[in-house]
C-alpha cells in the first residue's frame, strides 16, 4: 500500500495539519470525504480552483543551449558567444537569441530562468534527475528511474478526479526516448506511468483497431453487462468497483465523443494549424507544433500533466546549423501555444515549462558545438497565472555559472507542484516503508508566484 | 491439545484441535480480555487508584472504567465528570488530566450516570523550581508538534537554516542548534518570549510551518521557563527514559466507541512519570481505529483488530484494540475445522462476532487452487474431472498434485524472482546480465520444484561464492551481483528473509522500531569482506568494485569493515538480537548469520516466510504488508502466525506442506462471497478475498482461453508462457499495464494488483487482444466451425474460462447473442466479412474476458 501520508507532522506548510490523505493501493479507495474537503479548503484558501489546473512540459531532451536560446551572451569573447546574435523582445532590457523571433513578440506572455543549474552532466542520469526531482547515480545513460516522475505523481495525486482522459499523456509516445523510463511511475506502479498520444495518429491512440466498430462495442458492451457476474460486495477494499469505473471510462474514451475529440487534430482549423507549424524535420518524425496542439487540447479535455518530447538538443558539433534548424520550429510551436493559452483564456489554469536535462558548455568547442554543461541552463516558464515578462536571476559574462540568484530544477518543479495546488513536502511511502517526500528539497521560486 | 477463547461474555469454550497431517500445532488460545460492558452500569472505577503529582508542571490522566451488570467493562473517561474537592491542590483539565496547583492532599471525583467513584490526589514540591532536563522535557515537545519530522526541521537539509535531528534522537545536537546556532537569536534568556523558537512557533513571526504552539499552552509555559532559567541541557547524572508503558495494553472495544489512554515513562532512576500529552500517537488501521493527539482512541464500525503506535522520545509501545461486531452470538456459524489454521481463525472470528461464508464450490475450489499454485486456469478436462469426481478427499488430492506439477515451481519461481530481485537492468550495468537472470531462474525453480528446505534455501544465496555461471557456476551469486553493497545486502536480508525494514536504520534511528544504528551497521558487517571481482583480471581490482561492470565474481577477502554515513566503522558482525560475533578469517561470517536464522527460536525468520506465503494465498498478510512486521503493527492474529511459524519449524522448513496446510484448511476453502454480516471483513480472512490475477498468469490464461500463445521476446527458444520469464526485461503491453514489477526493490508491494484505466483500455480494445480472438485458430474460430449444438459449445467457453458450467440464464443470454444474425456492414472488406460467423464468437469471448469472474481470483 502507497499512502500519501500527511499525517499530523509531515506537512511542512501547515495547512492540511492532521489529515491523513489515504490514496488506496488500489487506485479506488481514493481520498475519504473529510480529507478530501479538508484538501478542497486548503486550495480554495491558495486561490485557485486547482482540480482545474494543468501543466504542459515541453521537453527538450538532449539539454538545449542557454547562450543560442534565452540568455545570449553578446560581449563575451567569439569562441563563447558563438555565431548567432541576440534579439531585443517585446520586454525592454530581455533579449532572446535571434532564432526565437515569434516568442520575442511575446516576451510579455512568459519568464525566463537564467539561473538554473545542478552537477549532473550524464543525459540518463540528469533526465531521471529532472524528470524526478531526486538523484541518480552519476554519470550514465543506463539505469532505469529510481522515482516517480512529476507526471506521475500528479496522476497518482489526482487519481481519485475521473475525467474523460488519463491524468498524464506523453507526446508523441510514453517516453523521452531513453528507454529507462524516465517518464514513468517508478514505485509508484504502472497505474500511474503515461499514457502515449501522437498528433499524428490522432484518435488512434486509443489503440482500437477499426473492425471494432461503435456498433460492434456496444454490442460487446451489452453481453458484458449481462453476463457480468461477481458480486462487488465480494470485495470491501473497492477493487471490483474500481475496475468497472475504469471499463466505463475506457468505453468512454474508445466509443464516446469527447477523448476521441481531444485526440483528434482535424478538429483544429487549417489556419490555427499552421500556426503551430508542421515542422517535422527535426526529431523523431512527427511535427512539434502539433504536438504542442495536441497539448492544449488535452489540457482543455482534462488531462493534468503533458509532456511533450521536443528533442534532441545535443549539438556537440555545428550548433549553429542545428539551431538554425531547429529555432524556427521550436520558436513557432511556443510561440502558437502561449497565444493560444492566452487567447483562450487557459493562462492561468495551465502552465507551461520548456526545459532540458542541461545547458551546454561556455566555450564553442572546435566542432563549433557545445558539449554537456549542468552548471547553467535556461528553462522558459509561462501561464499558471505567474507573473509573466520578467528574467529570473542571471549567470556570469560567459553564461558558465550562475550570478544572480541561483536556483535548482527542484525550484521549478516545486513552482509547478504549487501551481497544480501539490504540496511538494508530502510525501508517498515507498516499497522500503520509507516516507518519500515528492521533491528531497526546492521552494517555489518567489518572483513568479509572489 | 485444547485450545480456549473468549466468546467476549467470559464465556469460555473448549476446543480440540485436530493434529493434521503430522503438522501439531503448539498449544495457544487467544489472549483473555474482559467483555465489552452492556445492560446497567454498577460502578466506576479509576487507574491509577491514587495520583501523586510532584512538580508544578506535573499531570496525570487518569481513566475511568465503568463496570456493568454483564460483568463486561468500557472506559467512561471521556463522558465522566471530573470534581476537585479542592482546586487549590488539583486543577481537572479536559478528560481526566490532573494538573498539579499547590501542595497538599484532596480527592478527585468522578461521576457518571449516577454512579461515582474517588481518588485521592496529593500533590508536592510545586514552591521548589523543579530543574527542567532538556531531553526529557523539551525535545518530545519538538516531536509532538512535528519540528522535528522528516518533512521539516528533521530532514537532513533541515528546513530554513534550522535544522533537528529526525524525531528528537539526538537531543545533544538539537541543543547545539537551538543555543549557538543562527547567533543565539533562537533563544533569548532575557526575555524568553522574544526567543525566536517561540516566536516563529506561535507563529508571532512569519513560519512556513504555520503557528504550531499554543502561547496559553502547557507546552509554551514550560519552553518560557526553560529559556527564563538559562536554557539548561541537564546534568549527565539525570535520569534518562528507559522505556514507556501504555494502559490499557489490549482492550475489546465496541464499534464507535472511545479509550482513553495512559502513559508514562519509565526513568533510569527508576521514577515513573506521565507522559500521556508528551507522545505520539498513530494507528496502523486508520479505517478501524483513530486515535488523536491526546491519546483518545476512537473505534468505527468496521470490526476487527487495530494497532496504536506509541511513541515518546524514541521509546515505542502499543495499544491494541479488538473490535467485534454487534451480531448476535447465536448467528455465528462456521464449518467443522479441518485443522489448526481453522480453529485459530474461527476462534478469532467468534471473537469479533464475524461469521465466516460458507464454503466455496467445487469450481471455485479447482480455479482459486490451480490459480494459487500453478498460476495456471485449470483446462477443460481438467474441470470436468474435478467436477465429475465424487471422492470426499479430492480438494486435498488436488493440491498435492498441483503442488508435484512444474508450473508450482514456474509460480513460486516468479515470486522468488520479485524477491531476489532477479533483474537484468541493475544499477549498474553488469556484463552477462541474461546469463546471470536465466542462472538464478533456473535455481530457484530447481529449487523448489525438488522442495530444498527453505532453510538450505535461504542458505545457499547468503553465502554464495565464485561465479554465476561456468563450471562451478553458483547461480545464486547474481543476488550479490545485484545488490552489490553492504548496505543493500542488509536492506534485502531483513526485508526478503526476516520481514523486517531495517533501511531506516542505516542514517538514523528506526521510528517505530528498535533498530538503532549499531543494529543496522552490525549486521552490514556480516558483509563487510564480500567482494565483487572482475574474473578476468589479471590483479585484484583497486577501488569501489561495485562501479566495475565486469565485476561479478564474490570472493571473501581476509578482513573488511563498514562505515557509518556517521564515520563509525564496523568490523565485527552484530546480530539483530544483539549478540557480537568474533569470525575467524577461515570462516565466512554470513554462515554465521544464517545459523542464527534459521535457529527453531529465531523471532523473524519462520514467521517471515510464513506470513509471506499465507499473504500470496490470502491476498494479505497476518501481518500487513507481509514484509513489515515490527511490534507497533501486530498480526491481525498472532496465535496463527505463531502456530504457523511453529509448524514450518517443526516440518523442516518444508515449503509444499505449508501450501498443503494453507491449501486444505476451510479457511481457505471460504467462498468469497460474503453473509450478511463478514462484508466488512479485511483483515481476519472472514471470506476469500478476490485478487485480480497477477500479470503473466494473466497473460497466460488469456492465451490458453483464447487458444493463441503469446511471443517472449525474439528467441524461439524463450519461454512460452509469461509465468516462466526469468527476469523483468521481457514486458509485453499486457504485462505492463497489469503491474509485472521492475525488481527494483525486494519488496513484493511493487508487483501492483491495482486497476488501471490503461488495463481497461487494453483488455476493450488493444489490437493485441483483438487479434487473439479473429485469428481463425482461436477458440472463437475453432467454436465457430465447431458442429456441436450451441449450448455444448457455451458450456466448454465456460469451463474455459470460469471452470463451471454456465447458469441456465447465461447459457440463455449467450445462446440468443449467438443466434443473432451477423452482418457485416457494407464497407468492411470481404476477406474480413468472410470470418464473420465468428465475430459473435469472438464477441462472446471478449465478453467472458472482460468479466471480473475472469480476471480475479475469486
Amino acid at each position: 500500500m502507497l499512502d500519501l501520508t500527511g499525517n499530523s507532522h509531515s506537512n511542512c506548510e501547515g495547512v492540511t495539519r492532521r489529515s491523513f490523505l489515504k490514496i488506496g493501493s488500489l487506485g479506488l479507495a481514493g481520498l475519504t470525504l473529510p480529507d478530501l474537503l479538508r484538501l478542497r479548503a486548503a486550495e480554495a484558501a491558495a486561490g485557485k480552483n486547482v482540480a482545474d489546473t494543468a501543466v504542459i512540459q515541453l521537453w527538450c531532451g538532449g539539454g538545449p543551449t542557454q547562450i543560442e536560446t534565452y540568455d545570449p551572451k553578446p560581449d563575451a569573447p567569439v569562441e563563447y558567444r558563438g555565431p548567432l546574435k541576440p534579439i531585443r523582445t517585446k520586454v525592454s532590457g530581455i533579449d532572446i537569441c535571434e532564432v526565437f523571433p515569434r516568442q520575442a513578440q511575446l516576451a510579455d506572455k512568459f519568464a525566463i530562468i537564467r539561473s538554473c543549474a545542478h552537477k549532473e552532466s550524464g543525459h540518463g542520469s540528469a533526465t531521471k534527475n529532472l524528470l524526478s526531482g531526486y538523484p541518480h547515480p552519476p554519470n550514465t545513460n543506463e539505469g532505469s528511474l529510481l522515482y516517480p516522475s512529476v507526471g506521475s505523481v500528479v496522476a497518482k495525486v489526482r487519481e481519485s478526479e475521473r475525467r474523460n482522459l488519463p491524468h498524464y499523456v506523453c507526446v508523441p509516445n510514453d517516453s523521452v526516448g531513453r528507454g529507462n523510463g524516465e517518464t514513468g511511475s517508478a514505485y509508484l506502479g504502472a497505474a500511474y506511468n503515461p499514457f502515449g498520444a501522437s498528433p499524428n495518429d490522432g484518435p488512434k491512440s486509443l489503440m482500437v483497431p477499426p473492425e471494432l466498430t461503435a456498433q460492434r462495442l456496444e454490442n460487446r458492451r451489452g453481453l458484458l453487462t449481462a453476463l457480468d457476474r461477481l458480486r462487488r460486495d465480494s470485495d470491501a477494499s473497492g477493487m471490483l468497483d474500481g475496475m468497472d469505473a475504469f471499463t466505463r471510462q475506457a468505453f468512454e474514451m474508445v466509443s464516446g465523443k469527447a477523448a476521441r475529440a481531444a485526440l483528434d487534430l482535424s478538429l483544429e482549423s487549417v489556419k490555427v494549424k499552421e500556426k503551430y507549424g508542421h515542422g517535422t524535420a527535426v526529431d523523431r518524425g512527427y511535427p512539434w507544433g502539433q504536438g504542442c496542439l495536441l497539448a492544449r487540447r488535452l489540457v482543455e479535455a482534462g488531462v493534468s500533466f503533458v509532456t511533450v518530447v521536443m528533442g534532441s538538443w545535443d549539438d556537440h558539433s555545428k550548433e549553429k546549423e542545428a539551431m538554425e534548424k531547429r529555432g524556427p520550429v521550436f520558436d513557432a510551436a511556443v510561440a502558437a501555444l502561449l497565444e493560444d493559452l492566452s487567447e483562450r483564456g487557459l493562462d492561468k489554469q495551465v502552465a507551461v515549462v520548456a526545459w532540458g536535462e542541461f545547458g551546454r558548455t561556455p566555450l564553442v568547442n572546435k566542432g563549433g558545438g557545445r558539449d554537456h554543461w549542468p552548471g547553467s541552463m535556461s528553462v522558459l516558464l509561462a501561464g499558471g497565472g505567474m507573473k509573466m515578462g520578467q528574467v529570473i536571476g542571471s549567470t556570469d559574462d560567459k553564461g558558465a555559472r550562475p550570478k544572480e540568484r541561483p536556483l535548482h530544477p527542484n525550484d521549478v518543479l516545486a513552482t509547478l507542484y504549487k501551481h497544480l495546488g501539490i504540496d511538494h513536502t508530502r510525501a508517498f511511502v515507498n516499497p522500503a516503508g520509507r516516507p518519500i517526500p515528492l521533491l528531497p528539497h526546492g521552494e517555489p521560486i518567489a518572483e513568479l508566484i509572489g | 491439545m485444547p485450545l480456549t477463547y473468549d466468546r467476549s461474555s467470559s464465556v469460555w469454550l473448549i476446543l480440540v484441535a485436530v493434529a493434521w497431517l503430522a503438522m501439531t500445532p503448539p498449544a495457544v488460545s487467544l489472549e483473555p480480555l474482559p467483555g465489552i460492558g452492556t445492560g446497567e452500569l454498577k460502578s466506576l472505577s479509576t487507574s491509577p487508584e491514587k495520583a501523586v503529582l510532584r512538580g508544578a508542571d506535573q499531570v496525570q490522566q487518569v481513566l475511568v472504567t465503568g463496570h456493568y451488570a454483564n460483568g463486561g467493562v468500557r472506559d467512561l473517561t471521556a463522558q465522566a465528570q471530573f470534581a476537585s474537592a479542592d482546586p487549590r491542590v488539583v486543577r481537572v483539565e479536559q478528560r481526566g488530566l490532573l494538573a498539579a496547583v499547590g501542595n497538599g492532599t484532596t480527592e478527585v471525583t468522578a461521576e457518571v450516570q449516577g454512579q461515582r467513584t474517588r481518588l485521592r490526589v496529593t500533590v508536592a514540591g510545586t514552591d521548589r523550581e523543579q530543574p527542567i532536563n532538556f531531553a526529557n522535557e523539551i525535545v518530545p515537545i519538538f516531536s509532538k508538534l512535528g519540528c522535528n519530522a522528516g518533512a521539516c526541521h528533521g530532514k537532513a537539509s533541515g528546513q530554513n537554516g534550522f535544522k533537528l535531528s529526525l524525531l528528537g534522537f539526538e537531543p545533544d545536537s538539537d541543543y547545539v542548534a537551538l543555543i549557538r546556532e543562527a547567533r543565539g537569536r533562537r533563544m533569548f534568556p532575557a526575555a524568553p518570549a522574544s526567543s525566536l523558537l517561540l516566536l516563529k512557533a506561535t507563529g508571532g513571526i512569519a513560519h512556513g510551518g504555520g503557528k504550531r504552539l499554543d502561547p496559553n499552552g502547557r507546552d509554551y509555559q514550560l519552553i518560557l521557563r526553560w529559556i527564563g532559567s538559562g536554557a539548561p541541557f541537564g546534568h549527565a547524572s539525570d535520569s534518562q527514559v528507559v522505556r514507556i508503558s501504555v494502559t490499557p495494553v489490549h482492550r475489546l472495544l465496541a464499534p464507535r466507541s472511545t479509550q482513553q489512554l495512559a502513559v508514562t515513562a519509565h526513568y533510569s532512576d527508576g521514577s515513573m512519570r506521565d507522559v500521556t500529552r508528551q507522545s505520539e500517537y498513530s494507528s496502523n488501521e486508520p479505517e478501524l481505529v483513530a486515535v488523536s493527539e491526546a491519546g483518545l482512541v476512537e473505534t468505527h464500525d468496521r470490526p476487527g483488530g487495530g494497532a496504536i503506535m506509541v511513541r515518546h522520545l524514541g521509546q515505542v509501545t502499543v495499544f491494541r484494540a479488538t473490535v467485534p461486531q454487534n451480531v448476535p452470538a447465536d448467528k455465528f456459524r462456521a464449518p467443522a475445522p479441518a485443522n489448526f489454521i481453522d480453529e485459530l481463525v474461527f476462534a478469532r472470528l467468534k471473537q469479533l462476532n464475524v461469521p465466516p461464508s460458507v464454503l466455496c464450490s467445487d469450481s471455485e475450489f479447482l480455479r482459486r487452487a490451480s490459480i494459487d499454485i500453478t498460476g495456471t486456469l485449470p483446462t477443460v478436462a481438467e474441470a470436468e474431472k474435478f467436477l465429475a469426481d465424487t471422492d470426499p478427499q479430492k480438494r486435498a488430492k488436488l493440491v498435492d498434485e498441483l503442488l508435484a506439477r512444474p508450473a508450482y515451481a514456474s509460480t513460486f519461481a516468479l515470486k522468488w524472482g520479485d524477491i531476489l530481485r532477479n533483474r537484468r537492468n541493475g544499477l549498474v550495468g553488469v556484463g552477462g546480465a541474461q546469463v546471470r537472470t536465466t542462472a538464478l531462474h533456473g535455481w530457484i525453480h530447481d529449487s523448489l520444484e525438488k522442495n530444498k528446505p527453505y532453510d538450505q534455501f535461504v542458505r545457499e544465496i547468503l553465502t554464495a561464492k565464485g561465479d554465476f555461471s561456468g563450471a562451478d557456476a553458483q547461480p545464486p551469486v547474481g543476488w550479490y551481483n545485484v545488490l552489490r553493497t553492504p548496505q543493500a545486502l542488509v536492506d534485502d536480508t531483513a526485508q526478503a528473509f526476516l520481514g523486517t525494514r531495517i533501511q531506516c536504520a542505516q542514517c538514523h534511528h528506526h521510528p517505530y522500531e528498535k533498530w538503532s544504528q549499531d543494529d543496522y551497521w552490525g549486521l552490514a558487517a556480516f558483509f563487510a569482506r564480500v567482494q565483487l571481482v572482475n574474473p578476468n583480471a589479471k590483479a585484484p581490482l583497486k577501488g569501489p568494485a561495485k562501479a566495475d561492470k565486469s565485476a561479478t565474481r564474490v570472493v571473501l577477502a581476509g578482513e573488511g569493515e563498514v562505515t557509518s554515513p556517521h564515520g563509525k566503522n564496523y568490523v565485527k558482525p552484530r546480530l539483530l538480537d544483539g549478540a557480537e560475533l568474533t569470525v575467524p578469517v577461515e570462516e565466512d561470517p554470513r554462515q554465521k548469520l544464517v545459523d542464527w536464522m534459521v535457529q527453531p527460536d529465531n523471532p523473524f525468520f519462520a514467521r517471515a516466510l510464513a506470513n509471506r506465503y499465507w499473504a500470496h494465498f490470502f491476498g494479505r498478510g497476518i501481518v500487513e504488508m507481509p514484509d513489515d512486521m515490527r511490534v507497533t503493527n501486530p498480526p491481525s492474529n498472532p496465535e496463527l502466525l505463531d502456530a504457523l511459524a511453529k509448524g514450518f519449524v517443526a516440518q523442516k522448513f518444508d515449503l509444499k506442506q505449508l501450501i498443503r496446510t494453507i491449501c486444505t484448511s476451510k479457511t481457505y476453502q471460504l467462498a468469497s462471497i460474503p453473509n450478511e454480516y463478514n462484508a466488512k471483513d479485511q483483515q481476519n480472512f472472514a471470506r476469500y478475498y478476490p485478487k485480480r490475477l497477477p500479470a503473466e498468469v494473466l497473460s497466460d490464461a488469456i492465451d490458453q482461453v483464447t487458444a493463441v500463445p503469446s511471443s517472449f521476446g525474439q528467441a524461439k527458444s524463450g519461454p512460452a508462457r509469461a509465468i516462466d520469464l526469468p527476469d523483468e526485461a521481457v514486458k509485453t503491453p499486457l504485462l505492463a499495464a497489469f503491474g509485472k514489477p521492475e525488481r527494483g526493490s525486494a519488496c513484493e508491494c511493487e508487483r501492483s494488483g491495482a486497476a488501471t484505466l490503461t488495463q481497461s483500455l487494453y483488455l476493450i480494445g488493444s489490437a493485441d487482444v483483438h487479434n487473439k480472438l479473429k485469428n481463425p485458430k482461436s477458440r472463437a474460430g475453432l467454436l465457430a466451425a465447431d458442429s456441436r449444438p450451441v449450448a455444448e459449445k457455451i458450456k466448454e467457453l465456460y469451463l474455459w474460462v470460469y471452470a463451471r458450467p454456465p447458469s441456465a440464464e447465461e447459457l440463455k443470454i449467450a445462446e440468443a447473442f449467438l443466434a443473432k444474425p451477423v452482418v457485416p456492414a457494407a464497407d468492411v472488406p470481404r476477406q474480413q466479412a468472410a470470418l464473420a460467423k465468428q465475430w459473435p464468437y469472438e464477441d462472446l469471448l471478449w465478453a467472458l474476458l472482460n468479466t471480473k469472474e475472469f480476471l480475479f481470483n475469486h
